[in-house]
């Protein structure tokens, strides 16, 4: 019972109250007089008034004092530890052992010293009081429960040895607050109101009690007061630690990998000579030496050529200390995702550099690019768009021949029924035809022509583009957004205003007609490019931003996002995360499981979620999309490997709203006597308040005196 | 044009030890600029002829000699003055204040170095009488060479300290100097007017002239002081507990009082007097006391013109 800190460090703060004292007693005016040539002229100040400029200095430093007292006061967070306004000494008793299984207790012999405290925390419980366990790390798992009306022998002291004896460490890293909410609905399961408040809940929490364990932000959630809560810390010693804490893809420019491990070495002696080996399907590859010093980590790296179209499946290892699960680190590289365009062009015998050239090359079909390009004429287009298997998700048009009605109509209808679409305008082209056929339904007309004939030294440049597009934003910034070596000898105008939901300029020339306009056409959208690309109309085909810009068109069109998933041990993996948008089923084998589960988009929710168990690999596989792979990596959580331990006040404080119970009351209170419940409160974050007050005060009254 | 080392700042000036080279170089200076002297008359004595440079005045042109040589020639008289000047330095403690780099006394003990200088290179007769509640030291008016070198190390020797009473100086110098002769009382006036007044007068009465130079440093004309002390008065060593912000306006309501009626008396008995502060060049206080001399000078002429008239009737 008292007054005790959580940071008593802080409190030696107090001795701060000393330098208002000095600085007061130093600098008193008596103390330093001021010689002066004559006091002739000075008026006499009646006695009254000094004794009460005394008196309001001395309360000055008083305020100042104060001020200094809060402020260590604040910082050293002093709680205080009060009897519990209830007593339920007198009702039956119920226990939980919860039993932490995270993977650092497997350092130094540290989860067999946990599950020895269980047993003997079991041994000390009377025969006739019920016991349950949960074991837990992220998540939890209730290895004994405490009652059930079905079994008599739940809650048995000898289910509750059983599960205490095969409790097995997991991979997870530890998270209190989720296994306090579990042990707290099984404390008070099958309970109501009036047997609730006359049973007395015992929780002990067995666990190295390590820091990162504790939530992150405060959320409001502390264990009910009717639980008292017993911790028992077990300690690893001096186990050495070694973890791969993050491992990092780059792809090069030469068409390789490297691959960057971070190796942290959580111990305080430095590791010499430490081996980091990286394996590739199964097969070590390559193997690094690293020196890293105590509390520090360094990087090491390895490189690879992709020679396959096909997922590569990798991972970090090194070796050597008493915790392994952080040892290994897991990787994966997926290839593009393939997505299929059409460039719809004529043929045109006389143009040495058609447009259709330029879209065709600036697309290759390379192993890194996402997109298969295919060439094909206004003829072709029914058969291109008639086949599912070669179905392209966006339509370059590029160098028409002049529109037919029926091109302009599928095209329509390619893009109402989610199709995209890039239109880019031709020389000659003629634009009321067009307009009549597919601008005008779109709501995007051209109006002119900028020039009947252009010449070399009249151009217009993009002097306004939205940056906060989506095309555009990857070339936002300073170094990026320099659009001026763009030169457009003619384009076709347009009379668009204001950005309306379904019509929006996404790039303006210096004449203001729109240079870039994005229309939505039912469930499809339509990106138009109002000039011809031909070299005699724009150098834009022939400059560096050429490719960038189509890639970014395509991107946004096409809705291809680059795979970056990354899975933690004990994630939940729901089918909403891992089913692409318009797939409709999703095949998933992941490290634990024993056989495939299907998930479809529609199944979305409770049964759909998966629990990754164990690190390694997570494998999905649409079924539509052309039977789409996607691996991704499942690691532990690498900070779980940080010893740094969380003082067991905080942990109370923060978790439990009390009472928490002293050892010499737990004794007391199993044994059937009676004692006291303890309630702590923390009064931080009030000295704070009352700390702003006082300064805002002393500051009137600083002010006060001078006038 | 570049500035005259009297202009400069007095502080910098301090610096030159020698009291001596001090006062010369700043009369030297200060003199090159003025042309004629004030006085001419029956009272002035040929000493050489000097070539006519542009700027002289024509008249001085003796014309005979340009006669007689075909050159233009200037003729200069030496000038015989009986002004007898008595400086009046007040040494009390109070005059050892300063705010700045230089004290009320260092001012004055400059000042009083340059005046005497340009007394003794006039030929005039000068005198110095140095005090506080004590006389500390009386040279009696002389125009010998070597006079101006006692009274330069007179002051060299002196320091601020004790209290004032300048009455007693007033009263001795009362006794002590003959009739019509120029008295200069150089202090900070921080005592009381009364008797100040009444000793000043009774030189007045003696019909000399009297110039009062006042001494100030600028914290005692602005009260500048912000943080709640005891003041220590440095004649008396009273101490006085005050809340600067509180009391300044009253401080300055007195200090004005006091020599408004000091200003008010000396009007009153044809003294002059003026203020000036320790950040001041020296020069306008130079001028000021050269105004008077001139003053003095025509004065003394008048006079003795009009006492030799009535001896010849």
């Amino acid at each position: 019972m008292g007054l005790s800190f959580l940071a008593p460090f802080f409190f030696g703060g107090v001795a701060l109250l000393a330098a208002p004292f000095l600085i007061h007693q130093i600098r008193r005016p008596e103390r330093e007089p001021l010689a002066f040539s004559s006091i002739l002229f000075i008026p006499n100040i009646p006695k009254e008034v000094i004794e009460r400029r005394k008196l309001q200095h001395i309360l000055l430093m008083l305020l100042r004092m104060l001020l200094f007292l809060l402020l260590a006061l604040a910082f050293s967070r002093p709680f205080w530890t009060a009897p519990a306004a209830f007593d339920v000494n007198d009702g039956p008793l119920r226990h939980l052992i919860l039993v932490d299984a995270s993977y650092s207790m497997g350092a130094g012999g540290a989860f067999d010293e946990a599950k020895a405290e269980a047993l003997s925390i079991l041994g000390d419980i009377p025969e006739e009081e019920p016991v349950g366990v949960v074991v837990f790390g992220r998540s939890h798992t209730t290895a004994a429960a405490i009652e059930s009306e079905s079994d008599p022998e739940v809650g048995s002291h000898d289910r509750a040895r059983l599960a205490i004896q095969s409790a097995e460490l997991t991979d997870e890293n530890t998270a209190y607050l989720p296994a306090l909410q579990h042990a707290q609905a099984l404390l008070t399961a099958g309970l109501d109101e009036e047997s609730g408040a006359s049973t007395r809940k015992i929780l002990y929490v067995i666990s190295d009690f390590q820091k990162n364990g504790m939530p992150e932000q405060y959320t409001g959630w502390k264990l009910s007061p009717g639980i008292q809560l017993k911790t028992v810390q077990v300690e690893y010693g001096d186990t050495v630690n070694y973890a791969l804490t993050d491992v990092g893809l780059k792809k090069m420019q030469d068409g390789g990998l490297r691959i960057l491990g971070k190796v942290k070495n959580w111990s305080e002696d430095d590791a010499d000579q430490l081996e980091i080996k990286m394996i590739l399907g199964g097969v070590e590859q390559a193997a690094n030496v690293l020196d890293v010093k105590g509390g520090n980590a360094s990087q090491t790296s390895f490189t690879f050529d992709v020679t396959t179209n096909d997922p590569l499946e990798g991972r970090l290892q090194l070796t050597g200390d008493g915790v392994t699960p952080d040892n290994v680190r897991y990787f994966t590289w997926n290839p593009p995702r393939k997505r299929n365009v059409l460039i719809l062009a004529d043929e045109k015998p006389g143009l040495v550099y058609p447009s259709a050239m330029f879209m065709s090359r600036a697309l290759p079909k390379r192993l890194d690019i996402p997109w298969v390009a295919s060439v094909a004429s206004q003829i072709e287009l029914p058969e291109a768009l008639g086949n599912p298997a070669q179905r392209p998700a966006v339509i370059i048009v590029s160098g028409l021949d002049g529109l037919r009605q029926e091109t302009a109509a599928q095209l329509l209808e390619f893009t109402r029924n989610g199709g995209q679409l890039l239109l880019t305008l031709d020389e000659g082209t003629d634009y009321e035809r067009l307009n009549e056929l597919l601008l005008s339904p779109i709501g995007a007309p051209i109006t002119g022509l900028r020039h009947d004939a252009q010449r070399e030294s009249r151009y217009e440049v993009l002097a306004w583009l939205n940056f906060e597009h989506e095309i555009f934003v990857p070339f936002a910034g300073a170094r990026f957004n320099d659009f001026s070596s763009l030169r457009f000898h003619n384009h076709y105008t347009m009379d668009i205003g204001e950005d309306t939901e379904d019509l929006r300029v996404l790039a303006r020339f210096d004449d203001d007609s729109p240079a870039m306009v994005e229309a939505r056409v039912g469930e499809g959208r339509v990106v138009i490019w109002p000039f011809a690309v031909l070299l005699d109309w724009t150098n834009l085909p022939k400059t560096a931003r050429f490719v960038p810009l189509l890639y970014q068109t395509l991107s946004y069109l096409s809705g291809f996002q680059e795979a970056d998933v990354t899975w933690n041990v004990a994630q939940r993996v729901g089918a909403d995360s891992v089913v692409f948008d318009e797939a409709g089923i999703t095949v998933i084998s992941a490290p634990g499981l024993d056989q495939p589960v299907e998930v479809t988009l529609e199944d979305v929710g409770a049964n759909a979620n998966l629990l990754l168990r164990h690190a390694g690999f997570f494998r999905t596989r649409t079924t539509t999309d052309g039977d789409w792979l996607q691996v991704d990596a499942v690691n532990v959580v690498p900070s779980e490997g940080d010893p740094t331990p969380v003082s067991l006040a905080e942990f109370e404080l923060k978790l439990s709203s009390a009472p928490l119970a002293l050892d010499e009351d737990m004794d007391a209170l199993i044994s059937g006597a009676p004692s006291d419940f303890i309630v702590r409160t923390e009064y931080g974050r009030y000295f704070l308040v009352f700390l702003v007050l006082l300064l805002l005060l002393e500051s009137w009254y600083m002010s006060a005196l001078k006038g | 044009m570049a500035p005259t080392l009297s202009s400069i700042d007095p502080a910098q000036l301090a610096k030159i030890a020698d009291l001596q080279l001090l006062a010369r170089t700043v009369v030297e200076g200060m003199l090159s600029g003025l042309h004629r002297s004030p006085h001419s008359g029956s009272s002035i004595e040929f000493a050489q002829y000097r070539p006519y440079t542009q700027g002289d005045d024509p008249r001085h042109i003796d014309w005979n000699l340009y006669g007689r040589t075909d050159r233009l020639h200037i003729k200069q008289f030496q000038e015989e003055t009986n002004l007898r000047c008595t400086l009046i330095l007040d040494c009390s403690a109070s005059m050892g204040y300063g705010s700045g780099d230089l004290n009320k006394f260092q001012y004055a003990r400059m000042l009083a170095a340059c005046m005497a200088m340009i007394l003794h290179k006039q030929r005039d007769a000068v005198g110095f009488i140095a005090h506080h509640e004590a006389l500390l030291d009386y040279v009696p008016p002389r125009t010998a060479p070597h006079h101006l070198n006692r009274i330069l190390v007179d002051l060299d020797n002196l320091d601020a300290a004790g209290q004032t009473d300048a009455t007693g100086a007033l009263h001795y110098l009362g006794d002590v100097l003959q009739p019509r002769g120029m008295v200069v009382l150089i202090s900070d006036l921080l005592h009381p007017v009364e008797e100040t007044i009444k000793h000043l007068k009774s030189l007045r009465a003696r019909r000399h002239d009297v110039l009062v130079i006042q001494i100030s440093d600028t914290a005692e004309q602005t009260f500048p002081f912000e943080r709640t002390t005891t003041f220590v008065d440095m004649e008396s060593g009273g101490e006085q507990y005050a809340v600067p912000d509180t009391v300044r306006e009253q401080y300055l309501e007195n200090r004005e009082s006091h020599f408004a009626l000091l200003r008010q008396e000396c009007l009153a008995s044809e003294i002059d007097l003026a203020e000036f502060t320790t950040d001041e060049p020296l020069d306008r206080a130079l001028y000021f006391f050269l105004r008077h001399r001139a003053h003095a000078l025509m004065t003394t002429s008048l006079k003795q013109r009009r006492n030799t008239a009535g001896g010849t009737t």
